[in-house]
This record gives structure tokens, C-alpha cells and sequence, in this order.
């Protein structure tokens, strides 16, 4: 019988609605998902949405309304505002915003099977994990996870007797150095574990209250996870000789570690769920009365069932709104939505197609050769497939004295705009001032973003760090990301190139390292300012030829 | 019924059937142990709830809510219930989950409040051990956790730059050093890199930045704390003063690092000899004589110690002692080792120069020939013997005392022909006889040997034979340049045959090499004049005729 009424669908203009309304976001959400799929920390965000998409079918009863409860319509209200800005703006996080936003108001107005008094708006938390957090937030959850869970694992290595050194999540040991390459990386299977908790959440018809407990309990797993990896490697390569950080045995190891975090989830859950339950009632009636004690049970009720369903859940109809109305609102939506956010992909698309990748730039050895007045050259490299993984998939180096002081200019690809401060504090930097200097501000020259940062290590010895970010046709990329505003200013100001890719795409770092054992004075840190504006203009000059 | 039930079979073997029974039960048993474990055990006043998890109406006042008293009886009331209401039961499956929290707990907490001195004690046994064991990798992991609690120990920082040579790196170690030098004024990296980058026995060839470097660098090792640094900073200091000819400074350092060092005793005796300085020459001499003695008493086939010991005995004025040392050696060898033999030779004749400046007697002469001819009986090819016979024969060429002929005529007897006519030729030519010098000298020339000195002296016995024999003497000064090319004297005498032919550009460029020897300066000044004067430089000229007359005077 729930089979016949979830076929016999017999007002179709709610579904057609919703469909056209989650449409909005498409495009958006296209260019959004082709740059998640490139970082691999995201890329179980197709189990998510094959998971969300099984559970939506297994509650759902087949049965959908338009907009009628509020909360159904605070959520279309934020969805459909993201995506006009989204479009505008051309912002693709923005646009998978606006989809979660709508995709809520779907759930909220959809007829479930069960789900407690969430109805099938309880589905909605596992969703979220498809937004990625803003402001490289993620990167940096990531490596504070990983540098406090390296400390505890080289302090377990301790007790172990290996000897080892720890220089920021990089750890040393006799048989050469671990983990260099995931030194600015962070721990890879942080969000995953965190999906498995909010997928779990969801699953199992827990309260979305305690939805923060589950997201802590992924991240506490995860790390210690990577503490059991880190070890493991650790003991295998000291004691047997086993290399486990590489090849087959690391993937199975990867594995067995993500599989391990998700059975201690399990674990946590029932740990939660025991601490969770519900207060029963006092026999007296007047004691019943408190107040902590109903709220609680109140609140956490979902905690007392297994997942049962727990009756047909009817969304709360507040007001029917105008059948037609409502129709030709979202039919206008869509198309003119739809409208910039194709002028935008076609343009953007054909851009991307004209821009060489910066991988495929190959710099001569010589390339700085007799470019820069007063400096000699004293040794390049070049690193390909990850040759140097200290350096990225791909990087050019040169070291090079200037005014007696040695330099290392990297010339480095990204999949993204990518923050080397976050490695050198991986790789046991103490950052100690970061700004973002814009020579346009300065003195009135070319509007390009530089970050100037100090660090110093625990040998005392001071790094300085310059660096500037090229897009794949050799164009400045904003860096302002380190602020809200400041995301949104580069966002909106975007001079004479309204599809500015080099924020989202390719990127090139072209960076100046000097260390030294005295702190710099003024003179000399002006000019190393020089040199590398002077190095970056030639490296631009070289990825615009296409040299 | 309809229901279909199993007839129980009945077991022929007993036995069989046991078995099967026990492991029927055994595995029912865990499956009701873990379906019990696993399952969530709802208790049975949840059941009794029902709607009471639901708030019952309240009717409570405002006054009542905005009451604390009230609060806290929730609470402790809230508090009990809970502590009480918990299924327990059900917690089984959250053990690994509590387990592994309170493991992370006890690692956190033993690493916040960890002693970081017990760790860097722990890591000083690895290092030590490692170091023993010769186990480099190890070592250097150590010492990059012993320096990241202790930046300050700067002596782990030059172990690790010492353990990178080791390996091989030696780049990164010289960077190292470096950086401990420069920034951190470390006086044993500052030694290191004096005595690894620095070519110490070619300090000639040094460049200014190397002396710089040098100087820079011995500064920093003069400043070390450790005792070790400064006494082989001075002795560094002191070798290089030595080679730039700053002998007084040099004395200086060599003062303070002989008593430590007394092998340093013998060059601190042969500084204060050049200086004139006979108490440190004895003082010093005696010092390295002491020390090789104890040497040389430990193991007697040592040459070198003896060599020593001998040198340390000439400087004390016991010539013939180090003499018989030296010869006692050469006998200890088995008479294989000439060089020996030839130490001896030399310090007898050392021993004649010193009787030489003491009188003039005729004692005096008869003891100095039978010294030497002692000395020719030793090395008859040594070229300071040879000299010193000339010499000794050029002065009693006059005398015809009975005695002193017969000890001159047994002198060049005892030696082979050629050296005798060497001697004698050289005589002639000193006593400007010149005709009887070119019989001698190229008979000399003859033999096989070819001496360069024996085609020396035939040159310029043949220049001073007239403008005829001009160009044979310049082709035998040529052939012996050819041995010896930078020979001031050799250099000189071509020089004078070629003012004589008047090729006085040629001759200009070999008198001014053998100016290098200024016991022959004022004869080189005066060709140096007379060349430059026919080349119309008459200024140049002019004042090589005043250098020649100053040495003159």
C-alpha cells in the first residue's frame, strides 16, 4: 500500500517546483564539485550524496507540498538570496550554500516515514558535509589536528624507545623522515570520519541537538587515528624494517585506520546514547514537575528509539500559499538565475580552456640568469611527481646570494590558492607576523598581493618568507582570504576580469625563502622585498610566454 | 500442526554426538553472550513512561522559575534521576570507545606535565650510544631532539655538522660550522673550519679573503672557553705568523703553547736563533732536547724523533754529539739509512762553521779540515760539505804548512774524482785562477752526474775566459737552470753572460730573480746599473748603482 501511494502522485506542480528550484544552483554547483573532486580530502562527498540520496528514498513516503511551514520558507528564503548572490558574483561555495539551503526547504516540506519531529528534515545535517568550510578553515582544522596529534605520537614513540625527531608534523627517525609530503596537508581523513559521524546522526535518528558531539567525536577519532598511523608506520619501520608509508601497505593501512575511526564511532555512539537517555519520570506528580528534567527529555527523546520509525511524519502546514502564483515565481526564478550563471560557465569555461596549465610551465635553468642585477645563482633543481615532496607535485628551485644573503626561490603548482605559511608552520616554523602587502597600495605599482611572514624555529634560526600567487595565464591572485570581508572585497572587486579563475583554479607560488641566524635588519629584508618582486615579475613573464 | 519439526537422530556415536552438543551449546551461548553485549538494553521504566517524557502541564509561577532555590532542587533532583536512570547494561559496546578516550587522556596528560629533563636524558644515553656503536643516523635524530629542548647547547649543533662529514655531507657540515662560527662565535667550529678549509701547509698561496678568514677565524677559537680550542688556536696563530715572517709575534704564541706542546720547543729554539736570542735558543733547545730524549728512549728506531733530538742538540752548540746520535741510528738501521749518514755529515759541518767564526788559529784550521774531512768520509756528495770544504780550502790556499797540505790533499782523496775536481776547480775560480779552475771544473763536468753547481761554475770560469767562450758558457748556464730554473745563483750567472753578450733585456729579467739572494746582491745591483744604463734607462740605472754601492758599503 506505501508502494501505491508513493507511485500515485497525482499533484505534480510541488515536485516540478522543487526540482526547478534545486536546479537553480546547477551550474554553480558543477564548477563547485570539479574543484572539490581535485582535493582528496573531499572525495567521499559522492558516497555522501549516493548515501543522503538512499535514506531520502528509504523515509521519504512520496508525498511532497510546496513552501507551507516557516521553517520550509526561512530556509527558501536564505536559499534563493545565496543563489542570486552566488550568480552575481559567480562564487561556487556560494552556490553550494544556496543548494543545501533549498535542498533543507525540499526536506522540510517532504512526507516522511519516520524521523521524530525533525521529519525528513533530519536528513538534512548529512548533507552539510558537502560544504567545504571557508577560508581555508579546513586547511587548518587539518594540520592543528595533525600537529597536536603528531605530539602525542612522538611522545608515545618515546615510550616506545624510537628514537625520532619531531620538527612540526614531520617526524625524523633514522631510516630517513616521514610525512613530509603531508606536512602542509593535514590529516587526509578528517572529513571523511566527520561524514561517517553525521552520517551516523542521521541514520540513526539521533538527536541533531547533540549533532556537535558527533562532529567532536569524528574529529577526536580522526586524530587518534592518525596517531595509531603515524605510530604504526613508525614501529614497522624501526622494528621489522616494514615500509608502510608508501605504496599498497600505506592505502591498506589508510583504510584499515578510516574503518577502525568508524567502528569507534559506533562505539562513541553508544557511549553518547547510554549518557543521553532519557530522565524517567517521577511517580508523584508534583515532583514530575522540573522543568531541567522535561526539557531534557524533551530534546533528546530520539535517543530512546533504535532507529524505529516512529510514525508518518506530515510537515506542519501553516498556510497553503497560490498554487500558480508560487509556480510562476519559481519558474521566473530558475530562468533568470539560469541566465547569468550560463553567460558566466560559457565564459569561464572558454577561459579555463585558454589558460595553460601551470604544470605544463617549464622554466630554463638559466631563467634568472643575468635577470637580476647584483645576484649569482648559485644551484637550480627541478622536481616533478612529487620527486621532492617537501616542494609539491611540481617545483622549480633555485638558490640564489643576494647581498651576501642566500635565498631559495620555489616556484611551486597548486590545484588552488595555497597558503605556504600553513607549510612552514607544518614543517616547524614558529609563524610570527604574517601581512598581506599590496605593491599597488604601496607605492602605486601593479595591484598584486604579497604575504611577508617571519618565523622562527627552535634552533633560533629566523626564516623569511615572501610570496605571491599566479594564476595558470600568469595573472596576480588575490590573497585576501584571511578574513570574511576580505573574502568577499576580492570576491566583488575584481577589476577588469569579472571571472577571476586563478582564485579557484591553477595556481602558481612563486616564493623567496632566507634564513638566517640574526634577525634581519630593515635594509636587508627591503631588499629581499626587491628581489622577489623582481623574480616574480620574471616568472610571470616566463608562464605568460609559456616558456 | 503443520509445523515441520526435526526428528532428534539418534547418535550411534556417542562421542560424536557429545561433541557436536558442546559446540551446539558453546556457540549459542556466544551468540547470546554478544547479541546481549551488543544489543541496547531499554529498560523497563521506559516502558512506563509513555507519555511522561512528555512535560506534564506545568503549573508552575513565574515566581517559581525565577527562583534559585527551585533551580537547584531541579537540578540535584535532575542530577539523582539521571545517576540512577542510566542502562548500564547497555554500555558494553561503548568499553573500546572509553578506553581509547582514556588512553588519549593519559598520553595528553603525561605530555603536558612530561619532564622534558627526563627526555633529554634519555636522549643523551641514545646519543652516547649510538656514537659508540658508530650508528650516525641515530645519532643525528638525537641530537635534533636534544637541540630542539636545549637550542642553547651549541656543542650538539657542531656534533651534528661533525657526524654530517662523516656521512659524507660535507657541504651541509661546512654550512653548519659557518653558521655557528658567524652567528654564534663557536670557537671549535671556528677550528674545524680553519683546519678543513684552509690549506695550512700553503699559506703562501692564500688569497686576502683566506687571510681574512684565518685571522677571523683563530679570533673566534682565541675566545673559545674550552682550554683545548685556545692552546690550538696559539699554535695555529703561531704557524702563521711564523710563515709571514713575523718571527717576534710568532715567539710570542710559541711562549705560551711550548710548555703544553713541547715538540713546538725545536721551531720556538730555531725562532729565537733568527733573532738572536741565545737564552731562548737555549732555553727552547733544551726543552725540545728533553722531550725527544723521553721520545727517543721509548723507541729507539724512531728516525724522526732522533733527526729531532739531533737538530735540538746542534741549536745547543753539541754538533758532534748529534752527530754520533745520527750515526748511531744510520748503524741501527743497518747502515741502510743514508739519510742519516748524511744528518751526521752536515752537522760536523755545522760543527767546522762554528770553530770557523770561534778563531782563526792554525789549530783552528787543522781541526776544521779533519772535521771535514770526517764529514766528506760521511756524505762526500752533500752539497753543504762540499761548500764547506771550498771554503775551508779557498782560506789555506796560501798556507804551505806542512800539516795542512797533507790534511788538503787527504781530503779530496778520500772522495770520487769528480767531486775532487769540483773542489778543486771552484777553489781556482775563487782564487781567480781561472785557466786551472776550467781544467778542474770540466773535468768535473765530464762524468755522468752533470751537476748543475759543476756547470755552474764552469760557466763562469769560461765568461771570464774572454767574449770567445761566451756562448758555451751561456749554454751550460742554461743547462743547469734547466735542473734548477728559480736558483738565484744560477739566475745570477746567466745573467752576467748575458749583460757580456749585451742582451740586457734578457740578462735584466734573471738578475732580478737573483736578487732573491742578497749575499750576491751588490754584484746583481751593479749588472742590474750597467744593463739598464745601455737600455737608456739611466734612472733605473742610477739607482741600481746606489743600491750596489750601499751594499758595498
Amino acid at each position: 500500500m506505501a508502494d501505491s501511494s508513493k507511485r500515485n502522485r497525482p499533484d505534480s506542480l510541488p515536485l516540478i517546483c522543487w526540482g526547478a528550484l534545486l536546479v537553480a544552483p546547477a551550474l554553480l554547483m558543477v564548477e563547485y564539485c570539479t574543484q572539490l573532486w581535485r582535493l582528496d580530502q573531499y572525495q567521499y562527498f559522492p558516497v555522501l550524496v549516493i548515501a543522503v540520496g538512499i535514506l531520502f528514498y528509504s523515509r521519504w513516503s512520496g508525498a511532497v507540498t510546496l513552501p507551507a511551514t516557516w521553517t520550509a520558507w526561512l530556509l527558501l528564503a536564505v536559499g534563493v538570496l545565496s543563489t542570486i548572490l552566488a550568480s552575481i558574483y559567480w562564487s561556487p561555495w556560494f552556490g553550494c550554500v544556496s543548494f543545501l539551503f533549498i535542498f533543507g526547504a525540499f526536506l522540510s516540506s517532504c512526507e516522511g516515514h519516520s524521523g521524530g519531529d525533525w521529519g525528513m528534515l533530519s536528513l538534512w545535517p548529512a548533507s552539510w558535509m558537502l560544504l567545504r568550510l571557508p577560508l581555508n578553515l579546513d586547511y587548518q582544522l587539518t594540520n592543528w589536528l595533525q600537529l597536536n596529534t603528531a605530539n602525542i605520537s612522538s611522545h608515545i614513540l618515546d615510550r616506545l624507545e624510537i628514537p625520532h625527531r619531531l620538527t612540526g608534523s614531520v617526524f625524523y627517525l633514522a631510516n630517513g623522515p616521514l610525512f613530509v609530503e603531508a606536512a602542509c596537508s593535514g590529516v587526509q581523513s578528517l572529513f571523511s570520519v566527520m561524514f561517517c559521524a553525521f552520517l551516523l546522526v542521521v541514520w540513526l535518528h539521533r538527536s541533531p541537538i547533540l549533532l556537535p558531539l558527533y562532529a567532536a567525536a569524528g574529529i577526536l577519532w580522526a586524530g587518534i587515528m592518525n596517531i595509531v598511523r603515524v605510530t604504526s608506520i613508525a614501529v614497522a619501520q624501526e622494528w621489522w624494517r616494514v615500509d608502510l608509508s608508501h605504496g599498497w601497505r600505506h592505502e591498506v593501512l589508510g583504510y584499515i585506520c578510516l574503518l577502525t575511526a568508524i567502528l569507534m564511532l559506533l562505539s562513541t555512539d553508544r557511549f553518547l546514547r547510554v549518557i543521553f537517555y532519557p530522565v524517567p519520570t517521577d511517580r508523584d506528580v508534583e515532583r514530575r514537575v522540573n522543568p531541567l528534567q522535561n526539557a531534557w527529555n524533551k530534546l533528546l527523546e530520539s535517543m530512546r528509539t533504535e532507529g524505529e520509525s516512529a510514525g508518518r511524519v506530515v510537515p506542519k502546514v501553516v498556510q497553503q500559499p497560490n498554487r500558480k502564483f508560487v509556480g510562476a515565481v519559481v519558474a521566473a526564478f530558475v530562468c533568470l538565475m539560469l541566465i547569468p550563471e550560463i553567460v558566466f560557465a560559457v565564459a569561464a569555461w572558454s577561459h579555463k580552456a585558454g589558460v595553460r596549465r601551470v604544470a605544463a610551465w617549464q622554466a630554463s635553468p638559466d631563467l634568472l640568469e643575468n635577470k637580476i642585477p647584483g645576484v649569482e645563482i648559485l644551484e637550480h633543481s627541478e622536481s616533478t611527481d612529487s620527486t621532492n615532496p617537501a616542494l609539491g607535485q611540481s617545483s622549480h628551485m633555485w638558490v640564489l646570494r643576494n647581498n651576501g644573503l642566500v635565498s631559495r626561490v620555489v616556484v611551486s603548482q597548486h590545484s588552488e590558492v595555497h597558503d605556504l605559511c600553513t607549510c612552514y608552520g607544518a614543517n616547524g616554523w614558529q609563524i610570527k607576523r604574517r601581512e598581506v602587502l599590496n605593491d599597488a597600495a604601496d607605492n602605486g605599482a601593479e595591484d598584486w598581493d604579497c604575504i611577508h611572514a617571519d618565523f622562527v624555529n627552535s634552533e633560533t634560526v629566523f626564516g623569511y618568507l615572501m610570496f605571491s600567487t599566479l594564476d595558470g595565464q600568469g595573472q596576480p591572485v588575490r590573497l585576501r582570504t584571511r578574513s570574511l570581508s576580505d573574502y568577499f572585497l576580492s570576491r566583488v572587486d575584481r577589476g577588469s576580469q569579472p571571472w577571476q579563475f586563478g582564485f579557484d583554479g591553477d595556481t602558481a607560488n612563486v616564493q623567496l625563502w632566507t634564513t638566517s641566524d640574526t634577525p634581519l635588519d630593515a635594509q636587508q629584508i627591503q631588499s629581499l622585498e626587491t628581489l622577489h618582486r623582481h623574480i616574480r615579475q620574471v616568472i610571470r613573464t616566463s608562464i605568460s610566454k609559456g616558456d | 500442526m503443520g509445523l515441520f519439526r526435526r526428528k532428534p537422530r539418534i547418535e550411534t556415536d556417542f562421542k560424536v554426538g557429545l561433541v557436536r552438543r558442546l559446540l551446539n551449546s558453546t556457540i549459542s551461548a556466544i551468540r547470546k553472550v554478544t547479541q546481549g553485549f551488543f544489543s541496547f538494553h531499554t529498560p523497563a521504566w521506559v516502558e512506563r513512561m509513555g507519555s511522561a517524557v512528555r512535560p506534564p502541564r506545568a503549573n508552575l509561577t513565574t515566581a517559581q522559575y525565577l527562583n534559585p532555590i527551585y533551580w537547584l532542587v531541579w537540578a540535584t533532583r535532575f542530577s539523582f534521576n539521571w545517576l540512577l536512570s542510566r542502562p548500564y547494561r547497555s554500555i558494553g559496546p561503548a568499553v573500546p570507545a572509553l578506553v581509547g578516550c582514556v588512553l588519549l587522556g593519559a598520553a595528553y596528560f603525561e605530555l603536558r606535565f612530561r619532564s622534558v629533563s627526563h627526555r633529554q636524558s634519555a636522549y643523551r644515553v641514545v646519543l652516547d650510544r649510538s656514537l659508540k656503536t658508530g650508528d650516525n643516523e641515530t645519532a643525528l635524530v638525537a641530537i635534533g631532539t636534544l637541540t630542539d629542548i636545549d637550542p642553547a647547547d651549541l656543542n650538539l649543533r657542531y656534533l651534528r655538522a661533525i657526524l654530517e662529514v662523516k656521512r659524507g655531507n660535507k657541504d651541509l657540515a661546512r654550512e653548519q660550522m659557518t653558521r655557528l662560527v658567524e652567528s654564534k662565535r663557536y670557537g671549535e667550529a671556528a677550528l674545524w673550519l680553519i683546519q678543513n678549509e684552509l690549506d695550512l701547509k700553503n699559506m703562501g698561496a692564500w688569497t686576502e679573503l683566506q687571510h681574512s678568514q684565518f685571522r677571523m677565524w683563530t679570533e673566534i677559537t682565541l675566545q673559545s672557553s674550552n682550554d683545548n680550542n685556545q692552546h690550538a688556536g696559539r699554535t695555529l696563530m703561531a704557524s702563521y705568523l711564523l710563515a709571514r715572517g713575523s718571527y717576534a709575534e710568532s715567539l710570542r704564541y710559541f711562549s705560551t703553547v711550548v710548555s703544553r706542546s713541547p715538540e713546538l720547543a725545536y721551531t720556538a729554539a730555531t725562532i729565537c736563533k733568527h733573532q738572536g736570542d741565545t737564552r731562548g735558543v737555549s732555553t727552547y733547545a733544551a726543552q725540545a732536547r728533553d722531550y725527544y730524549s723521553a721520545k727517543l728512549s721509548q723507541s729507539p728506531t724512531d728516525r724522526l724523533n732522533r733527526i729531532n733530538l739531533a737538530r735540538s742538540l746542534m741549536l745547543l752548540s753539541r754538533e758532534v754529539e748529534a752527530s754520533e746520535l745520527l750515526m748511531s741510528g744510520y748503524e741501527l738501521s743497518h747502515q741502510q739509512d743514508q739519510e742519516l749518514r748524511t744528518a751526521a755529515a752536515e752537522a760536523l759541518a755545522l760543527y767546522e762553521k762554528r770553530i770557523a767564526q770561534q778563531t782563526s788559529s792554525p789549530e783552528t784550521l787543522m781541526k776544521r779540515l779533519q772535521v771535514l774531512q770526517s764529514a766528506l768520509q760521511l756524505a762526500p756528495d752533500n752539497t753543504n760539505v762540499i761548500d764547506a770544504v771550498i771554503e775551508v780550502l779557498f782560506e789555506c790556499r796560501e798556507n804551505r804548512n806542512e800539516e795542512v797540505l797533507t790534511l788538503k790533499t787527504a781530503i779530496v782523496k778520500g772522495i770520487d774524482p769528480e767531486s775532487a775536481h769540483f773542489i778543486r776547480g771552484t777553489v781556482a775560480l775563487l782564487d781567480n785562477n781561472i785557466a786551472e779552475a776550467r781544467v778542474h771544473l770540466e773535468l768535473a763536468a765530464k762524468s755522468n752526474k752533470q751537476l748543475p753547481g759543476v756547470l755552474n761554475n764552469l760557466a763562469v770560469a769560461l765568461s771570464n775566459l774572454g767574449e770567445g767562450e761566451l756562448e758555451h758558457a751561456l749554454s751550460l748556464s742554461n743547462a743547469a737552470l734547466e735542473a734548477m730554473p728559480e736558483h738565484p745563483y744560477f739566475r745570477d750567472t746567466r745573467g752576467q753572460i748575458l749583460v757580456k753578450l749585451g742582451r740586457y733585456q734578457d740578462a735584466i729579467s734573471d738578475l732580478e730573480v737573483a736578487l732573491k739572494a742578497p749575499e750576491i746582491a751588490k754584484d746583481v745591483h751593479a749588472a742590474l746599473a750597467s744593463a739598464y744604463d745601455e737600455l737608456g734607462l739611466k734612472d733605473l740605472a742610477e739607482s741600481h748603482r746606489l743600491l750596489a754601492a750601499g751594499n758595498r758599503e
